[in-house]
């Protein structure tokens, strides 16, 4: 490397720039071609990288945490991040694109891993392929522990590792020649209903078979059906695996600019004066914006269809901060660097109020009011901190005291859980500009473009028809990209320099200033019978929504609605409180408010069996919901607070349960009977580890009922292929292909013939986006409607090709449109009849769907765990979780939900927490602090799919992405209580938690 | 820099010389054309560790410790471990280092070099000594490689850095103990004060960082754990370490 001469020169022959630093020259060998390139000091490695369209290599912590930017030097695979570029001048740097040798095709560890579905958003698809790679060179037959230390610098929050380690296993075994078995659903008996077996051990076949392999419990009254409930294979998985620029950050626009948000060091203060004139003296700074001069337009950031709900309690820019990390000013500048310097040239004066972080201080007289502003209507009490208030019950009050004074044994605890974040390894960012026509155009990584478009509209003083959102492939959302966050700041910025912006949120801004799961403390209290039946439930709720009420009323009514629907009980009262405070913003987390809930409904059922005696699994069983029983609180609670009164027969109702078969899959996986053995939860060798087994049961939703909507078009091609457009929003998951799934079982073709676009506001039809787990409910209901329109032009057609006299009689399979006598016609040979020979029309099919139910996919999950009796420290041995997701259309992809929940909701139970200084400034903004669960100390997780027939869904679906996140933390809770029995009733279970809890040691301080 | 890791991620303490991730305000000088990689056996006792040495090497290799091979792997994550040294691993001084706390345990030493020559330190010296002086090259640790050893940690998750570790070394009649997380940075104990109200520091190497004799452990309380906490993880896993030594 050598030095260069000192660049001052300004583009464009613009004003002069800040004096740039002396400037490097590299010799880089990169995928094996050989470059000169030249770079400044500070560049990383992953800067110039991306500089030359390597695209694969990600930004995802700046500190080497994420792995999302992990490449292979000189063979050896290390974090592009925070390798200067400098530092790589005269080596070897290989990328994923490297693999991309020939149209169409995959390397076979490429294969290997979208055969097993190991790539869900596939972020950091490129990383984790090249961490195979250099293992299976360096040791062609690694072990699993080998493969996980392997990926240990790779963080994944969507697959739980399971699938991916598997993948490197199927590719190092394909590698050394052996024959690597077809993925293909394992099939369990089933332990409950018609056709049931008591033998508990599954056969042979199963308990070989990896638990990658997606395990599923048939329901025999599902049809068969051809691409329906197949493994297929998802239908970006080419595009994701060879690291293709398909993020928001893969795009190169000429003369962009970089935006920066100066954010607030205080928790609570009024800003007094803005001084920006040293910032826009600044060469290369090209706008400032704060609250001095962008109009005050009141709105709330949640993502939610019109018209939001109240409060609209924010504005772009404030003349008051509420939380450190709040929006003060931004600024668009020529480079990054210059940008944060004009941020450190903003001149803010402050008032420095005091701030409140509890939420049950925060409604104590004499608390800081949190938003004393006149001009936010809807709080619901603003002078208690109360954005909203919450309450539903299925009697009167006086019915509910008489319930518990009838029962036996009344049960009251109170329990406290954290916020968490979501962590998505693609932080919040979004690129703006103006197209040809001058209208704005956001490409963002959100997962309500639609939402977006509408919300954004009127800050700006855009009408709709003058924005267009674009998503492109989103790395990681969770209910995060749930909001518009920075979408405004972009157009602002847009508008006003007329040059395209890119505004990308640190990981310390993702951690600190994006959105989190509402801490809560939740008491509860629950009358029983000597039977263990329950008699009457009494839930309140203080529910944090930190400094803003973006989804307080919502998460927080449907959190209460499903931790108080899993059990039939003939008395239930839920109330909550919505407070704000200073903490960062509470908002939309994959569980909405239940995991919350159910962590202290189903921890108190297992104190509850305990006191009583009884097996808490036992338990469960005398009070879960079965098919026909009403969800009585459902239609009571809102804003109303007082008892509705609704016929029995107008409740919505319960039409697919599986809850009785995944308790038994469930235990059957665990081996539930030890926790009775005193030998096994108490190894004699390991004087100081104690074992227990633990669980938790939940029920979720399958989107909203008369609110959630979804639509979708479809068009025939010359080959009889067929287009998909769709608003549903994939953020990983696999949707696109699920959807996909659908369209290609009614319209008779494979899963390849499907070619899906989706979410773009020009091109797509609505969708209200990806929340709610509506999207294979209500997305794939509008796809399935879709599929049946075009269905419907082709079998007319065919019928009258196949001189038939009843298009009623056609049937659509394997590419064809087949007569009753046996003749048929290839769906290519119609297509070309309809758009080029006869009658000449476009065969499509365009139909939207909205949901009168929401029918409720259910999960049984448990935990085994160790205890050190003397330090406290937990450790999780196994996860298993039993769902009821319906048909899963696709059971690789839904498995694959299942095990990344099960991760997500582990590191909620042992780690992830946002926390405060005294001054609440985020103390655990990095990875690393904070600790989302890696490749080589995550637990065996083993998902089974229990298929039961949900007549309301699309072939049967019901949701699958939000109930396995419920369960999780009150089955390692109660997992620790079987084992030591203590009871820890605050998350995260830390270890000194539960050491205070082992020793009675109060808390100090 | 050698490897440069923990400067390049703003991760390096304040202390150690730069608290931030932009590096445009930190003077760095690439160390890759020195030759301070590579693992050299002196004799049956001395192992001497290059300083531009990266934390895989050190994992895989024969010759280390296994202790100190454990700890190397728990230090970080596979990618960062690829490319961090172990002269970065000492000059950060991370409190949590499990690693450093086998090489304190294994009577590291320190070489390094500065303008005025050559010099070689015990590593609890240079620890107490932290931030590196200006102009100050670490080329090289070297420790006694024999012994019995034993690691314990407690942790958040089995791979999360630990709140407290222990490490005890026994060779012949002599025992050392280490502790993470109860200091800013990992160190010496005498092993049999740590069942008291506080952590002494012990050991000649703590005695010369410690002249007045009157510096007194307090472990600081943070999120992970507070000091009591601690307080008592370091006694417990001290048990424990050696008695798993003298087994």
């Amino acid at each position: 490397m050598s030095e260069l001469t000192e660049d001052k020169g300004a583009p464009d022959g613009g004003p002069a720039l800040p004096q740039r630093p002396v400037m490097l020259e590299l010799d880089l060998t990169i995928n094996g071609d050989q470059y000169r390139l030249t770079c400044e000091p500070g560049d990383t490695l992953l800067t110039v990288l991306r500089r030359l369209g390597l695209f694969s290599v990600r930004f995802g912590s700046g500190t080497g945490e994420s792995g999302a930017a992990a490449v292979l030097f000189d063979g050896r695979l290390v974090s592009a991040d925070v390798m200067l570029a400098g530092q790589a001048s005269g080596h070897n740097v290989t990328t994923v694109e490297s693999l991309d040798v020939a149209t169409g095709e995959l390397d076979p560890i490429q294969q290997a891993f979208v055969d097993i579905g190991a790539l869900q958003s596939g972020y950091s698809a490129g990383a984790m392929v090249l961490a195979a790679r250099a293992l299976i060179e360096a040791n062609p037959d690694p072990s699993e522990a080998e493969i996980r230390d392997a990926l240990s610098g790779i963080l994944d929050r969507e697959t739980g590792y399971v699938k991916v380690v598997e993948a490197i296993r199927r590719a190092a075994a394909a590698r050394r020649g052996e024959k690597v078995p077809p993925v293909e659903p394992v099939v369990l008996e089933p332990l409950t209903g018609p056709g049931s077996t008591e033998r508990r051990v599954p056969s042979a076949e199963a308990l070989q078979a990896p638990l990658a392999m997606p395990h599923v419990v048939l329901s025999s009254d599902v049809a068969i059906t051809a691409v329906v409930g197949k493994p297929e294979p998802k239908v970006d998985a080419l595009r994701l695996a060879k690291g293709r620029p398909v993020f928001t950050d893969d795009i190169d626009l000429r003369h962009m600019l970089y935006a920066k948000v100066l954010r607030s060091p205080h928790a609570h203060a009024r800003i007094l004066a803005i001084d920006d004139s040293e910032a826009r003296a600044l060469p290369g700074v090209h706008a400032v914006i704060h609250y001095g001069n962008t109009p005050r337009v009141k709105y709330a950031t949640g993502g939610q269809t019109w018209p939001n709900p109240a409060p609209w309690d924010q504005v772009s820019f404030d003349n008051k901060v509420r939380f450190v990390g709040d929006r003060v000013a931004a600024v668009a500048a020529e480079t990054l660097g210059i940008a944060e310097e004009a941020c450190r040239r903003i001149k803010v004066t402050y008032e420095v109020l005091p701030g409140v972080f509890d939420e049950v201080e925060a409604i104590a007289p004499g608390a800081p009011l949190v938003h004393d502003e006149t001009d936010t209507e809807g709080i619901y009490d603003a002078a208690h901190n109360k954005s909203h208030h919450i309450e539903g019950q299925t009697v009167t009050d006086e019915a509910l005291e008489a319930a518990f004074a009838s029962a036996k044994h009344v049960f009251q605890q109170t329990f406290h859980v954290q916020q968490q974040q979501h962590a998505p390894l693609e932080p919040h960012i979004t690129i703006g500009w103006l197209d040809d026509d001058d209208r704005l155009v956001l490409r963002s990584s959100t997962q309500v473009p639609y939402h977006v478009r509408r919300m954004v509209a009127p800050l700006l003083g855009l009408p709709v028809r003058r924005i267009r959102v674009i998503k492109p492939r989103i790395g990681g959302g969770f209910g995060g990209k749930q909001e518009m966050l920075i979408e405004d700041i972009v157009g602002y910025l847009v508008l006003a320099t007329r040059r395209p912006i890119r505004l990308e949120l640190t990981r310390s801004e993702e951690f600190a200033c994006a959105r989190c799961r509402h801490a809560m403390t939740l008491t509860l209290r629950t009358g029983v019978d000597d039977d263990g039946h329950l008699v009457a439930q009494d839930m309140h709720v203080v529910s944090n929504t930190g400094a803003y009420g973006t989804h307080g009323s919502t998460v927080n009514t449907v959190g209460g609605m499903h931790g108080m629907s899993i059990y039939n009980c003939p008395a239930k009262r839920f109330r909550c409180d919505v407070v704000y405070t200073n903490r960062p913003v509470s908002g939309a987390f994959r569980g909405y408010g239940a995991p919350q809930n159910f962590f202290a409904v189903e921890s108190q059922m297992d104190d509850i069996a305990r006191a009583l005696g009884m097996d808490p699994y036992e338990l469960r069983r005398k009070n879960w919901v079965q098919v026909g029983d009403p969800l009585d609180i459902v239609p009571r609670l809102g804003e109303r607070g007082d008892v509705v009164e609704i016929p029995q027969e107008d409740l919505p109702r319960i039409m697919s349960c599986g809850l009785q078969e995944c308790g038994a899959q469930g235990t059957r996986a665990i081996g539930w009977e030890r926790r009775n053995d005193p030998s096994w939860r108490q190894p004699a060798d390991r004087p100081t580890i104690r074992r227990g087994i633990g669980m938790g049961s939940a029920i979720q939703g399958s989107g909203i009922p008369f609110v959630d909507m979804g639509a979708c078009s479809i068009k025939i091609n010359d080959d009889g292929s067929f287009n998909m457009l769709v608003g549903a929003t994939d953020v990983g998951g696999g949707s696109d292909t699920v959807l996909a799934q659908i369209v290609a079982e009614v319209l008779g073709v494979e899963l390849k013939d499907i070619i899906v676009t989706s979410s773009d506001t020009d091109i797509t039809p609505f969708d209200v986006g990806a929340y709610a787990s509506s999207t294979t409910y209500v997305s794939g209901g509008a796809a399935k409607k879709a599929a049946e329109a075009a269905r419907a032009r082709i079998v007319t057609r065919a019928a009258r090709l196949l001189d038939l006299d009843d298009p009623g009689s056609v049937e659509l399979h394997d590419r064809r449109a087949w007569g009753p006598d046996g003749r048929s016609i290839s769906l290519g040979d119609l297509a070309l009849n309809s758009l080029h020979t006869e009658d000449q029309e476009q065969i499509m099919g365009t139909a939207s769907h909205y949901g009168t139910a929401s029918a409720p996919p259910f999960a049984v999950q448990l935990a085994e765990v160790e205890v050190d009796v003397e330090t406290g420290q937990v450790t999780v041995k196994k996860l298993v979780t039993a769902i009821d997701c319906g048909v899963p259309i696709n059971p690789i992809t839904a498995s694959g939900q299942v095990e990344g929940a099960m991760l997500q909701s582990l590191g909620y139970a042992l780690t992830e927490d946002l926390v405060l200084d005294a001054s609440g400034k985020l103390v655990n903004d990095r990875f690393g602090p904070y600790w989302i669960f890696r490749a080589d100390d995550a637990p065996v997780c083993e998902a089974i799919l229990v298929q039961t027939m949900e007549p309301s869904g699309p072939f049967g679906a019901k949701a699958v992405g939000e109930v396995p996140m419920d369960g999780i933390a009150p089955a390692v809770r109660n997992a620790v209580l079987n084992a030591t029995g203590v009871k820890v009733n605050q998350l995260p279970l830390l270890p000194e938690r539960v050491w205070r809890a082992l020793n009675n040691v109060p808390t100090s301080g | 820099m050698g490897g440069g890791t923990r400067l390049n991620a703003g991760l390096v303490p304040k202390r150690a010389g730069a608290g931030q991730s932009d590096v445009g305000g930190v003077e760095v000088v690439d160390l890759q054309a020195l030759d301070l990689a590579g693992i050299e056996r002196r004799d049956d006792a001395v192992l001497r560790i290059g300083a531009m040495t990266r934390l895989q090497e050190l994992v895989d290799s024969d010759d280390v410790p296994s202790v100190v091979r454990e700890a190397a792997r728990h230090e970080l994550p596979s990618t960062l471990r690829a490319q961090s040294t172990i002269g970065g691993c000492i000059a950060s001084g991370d409190p949590d280092s499990e690693l450093l706390a086998t090489l304190l345990v294994h009577d590291g030493r320190v070489h390094s070099t500065q303008t005025s020559g050559s010099v070689e330190v015990p590593l609890d010296e240079l620890l107490a000594e932290l931030p590196l002086a200006s102009g100050r090259i670490i080329t090289a640790v070297s420790i006694d490689a024999r012994g019995a050893s034993s690691l314990m940690r407690t942790g958040r998750t089995p791979a999360d850095r630990p709140i407290v570790a222990v490490v005890a070394r026994q060779l012949g009649g002599r025992r050392s103990v280490a502790i993470t997380g109860v200091a800013a940075t990992p160190v010496l104990v005498n092993s049999t004060a740590v069942g008291g109200g506080s952590l002494l520091p012990s050991g000649d190497g703590m005695a010369a960082s410690d002249p007045h004799g009157t510096f007194r452990l307090e472990p600081i309380s943070d999120f992970r754990g507070s000091s009591e906490y601690r307080r008592a993880l370091a006694r417990i896993l001290t048990s424990r370490a050696t008695e798993a030594i003298s087994r």
